[in-house]
């Protein structure tokens, strides 16, 4: 957000084509983090301790309740072109439960925020222990970074679909082998875990639009290098709110917490 | 836990104050003291990537504040860590002290350029996203306020910080620094003007920061601040 801007010699080559800058995208997912986020791949792995898994499931309720929710609903409100804001208004659907358009569809799938609370105690938490926590303070930097970046003048529109888009790779590629973990590794029930069925359908019905928008939209050079730094932190945000979790894991003591 | 009792101006400074007691038990406050050449260098290098962000918080309190005088008081903060030289004085904005400090440990300002184009670390963009967030979004006397945490630092030791720029001077030349005067420069500057700042800083608090509802968002910020290290 303070970057010197791009001058003459950044901009002297013409922009990629939009399959290219697509695939370029990727290569900067892979080349910053070529790796699962260590606590990912402990969860995976069963090597988590259920009480681990607890300070991360109640670390993230916020991010589903409300970075998710208001990081999405400012690049919407930034979005003048009808076709690409219409997706974005499925996606906020999709967080805040698609039940809110049961009059219209019939859906009766709650919030993220609900299926994650329900997803907690299935781990044995209490709603009230959930939503009473207080963040680890780098979540709290990180979530507060990725709602300013959304809301205000950092990150254009186009760099808030780049944004949404590296949020929907990393969150299949992270929480994809999640609730299958949840089953094998932890006794999770299978009606807790709804939280993941639904999650992977949306993003992958997501991803696609995103990936059209950008390949669209990101015509000039300027346009696709600004693109892809909002997608590097997003990427950044979103590796962050795992590190507090993880060392909370690996460390004799508990993490920093907001007052 | 925080409060929102309300105290004098005096006593909110002081229970301030107990909170950074408290903190840099665990978590001093760093500077270059005993450390290598290259982790020098990778400090620096850390805080070239992804710019100066010194315009962007101090800017937004100026833009926020309603109090005349305060402002133009805020307006002569941002002279002074924008550039004295500007207006005929002898010292340059803090981009480029940084830059007169890295180009003692072997920096060029090709590099320079390159690092503040690029990417910050992660844990630098969360840190400065949250910051700027609290400056443009919280009410201005929490904002100025709570530029006590860094530059308060200097007034609550200020014999600590003179030894301190003493140690890394002989450090420095002993690495063989060729200008230690500019490679120290910026905490050289920095020693004298923060407790000029850290007073208007407390100023406001006295003046500004004044119901229940501002002292404990004052509180948060403080606290939040604090955390920056050690998070």
């Amino acid at each position: 957000m303070s970057e010197l801007p791009y001058g003459p010699e950044d901009l002297k080559e013409p922009a990629l084509s939009g399959d290219a800058f697509i695939r370029f995208l990727h290569d900067e997912k892979a080349k910053k983090y070529p790796d699962p986020p260590p606590l990912v791949q402990s969860i995976h792995d069963g090597e988590c301790s259920k009480e681990h898994l607890k300070l991360w499931v109640k670390d993230m309720y916020l991010y589903w309740d409300h970075a998710m929710v208001y990081s999405t609903g400012a690049i919407f409100v930034k979005t003048n072109d009808e076709e690409v804001r219409t997706q974005i208004l499925r996606k906020l659907v999709d967080i805040e439960g698609k039940e809110v358009v049961n009059d219209l569809t019939g859906w009766t799938t709650p919030a993220y925020e609900e299926l994650w609370l329900r997803f907690g105690e299935g781990l044995g938490i209490t709603r009230n222990e959930i939503q009473s926590w207080k963040s680890f303070t780098r979540t709290h930097y990180a979530i507060t970074a990725l709602c300013m970046l959304s809301r205000w003048w950092e990150w254009t529109w186009l760099d808030g679909i780049a944004s949404l888009y590296a949020g929907d790779l990393h969150g299949r590629d992270t929480l994809g082998g999640v609730g299958e973990a949840m089953k094998m590794h932890y006794d999770v029930p299978d009606k807790s875990l709804e939280f993941f069925r639904v999650y992977q359908e949306d993003v992958a019905s997501h991803i696609p639009w995103e990936e059209k928008a950008l390949a669209h939209w990101c015509c000039t050079r300027e346009r696709q290098l600004t693109a892809a730094r909002a997608l590097r932190k997003r990427l950044d945000i979103e590796n962050q709110l795992l590190v507090a979790p993880h060392r909370a894991a690996t460390s004799e003591r508990l993490p920093l917490q907001v007052p | 836990m925080i409060t929102n009792e309300l105290k004098s101006g005096d006593r909110l400074i002081e229970e301030l104050e107990g909170y950074r007691r408290e903190h840099r038990k665990d978590f001093p406050f760093r500077n270059d003291i005993g450390k290598t050449k290259e982790k020098i260098i990778e400090s620096k290098q850390d805080k070239h990537a992804g710019g100066s962000d010194n315009h962007r918080f101090e800017g937004e309190r100026y833009l926020n504040c309603t109090d005349k005088s305060i402002r133009r008081q805020q307006l002569r903060k941002l002279v002074d860590e924008g550039g004295l030289d500007t207006f005929g004085g002898q010292v340059p904005s803090h981009p480029m002290l940084d830059r007169l400090g890295s180009y003692e440990f072997g920096l060029t300002d090709e590099e320079i350029t390159r690092l503040e184009k690029g990417d910050p670390s992660p844990e630098k963009l969360i840190v400065r996203g949250w910051w700027v967030h609290l400056n443009r979004t919280q009410h201005w006397s929490i904002a100025i306020g709570s530029g006590m945490v860094v530059e308060g630092e200097k007034k609550v030791n200020p014999e600590k910080e003179a030894n301190d720029i003493k140690t890394m001077r002989k450090e420095y030349a002993e690495m063989g620094v060729k200008n230690v005067d500019n490679a120290l420069r910026f905490a050289s500057e920095h020693a004298e003007v923060d407790v000029d700042h850290t007073e208007f800083n407390e100023k406001v608090i006295k003046q500004f920061v004044n119901t229940p509802e501002l002292q404990y968002e004052l509180r948060k910020a403080f606290i939040l601040r604090l955390q920056n290290q050690g998070f």
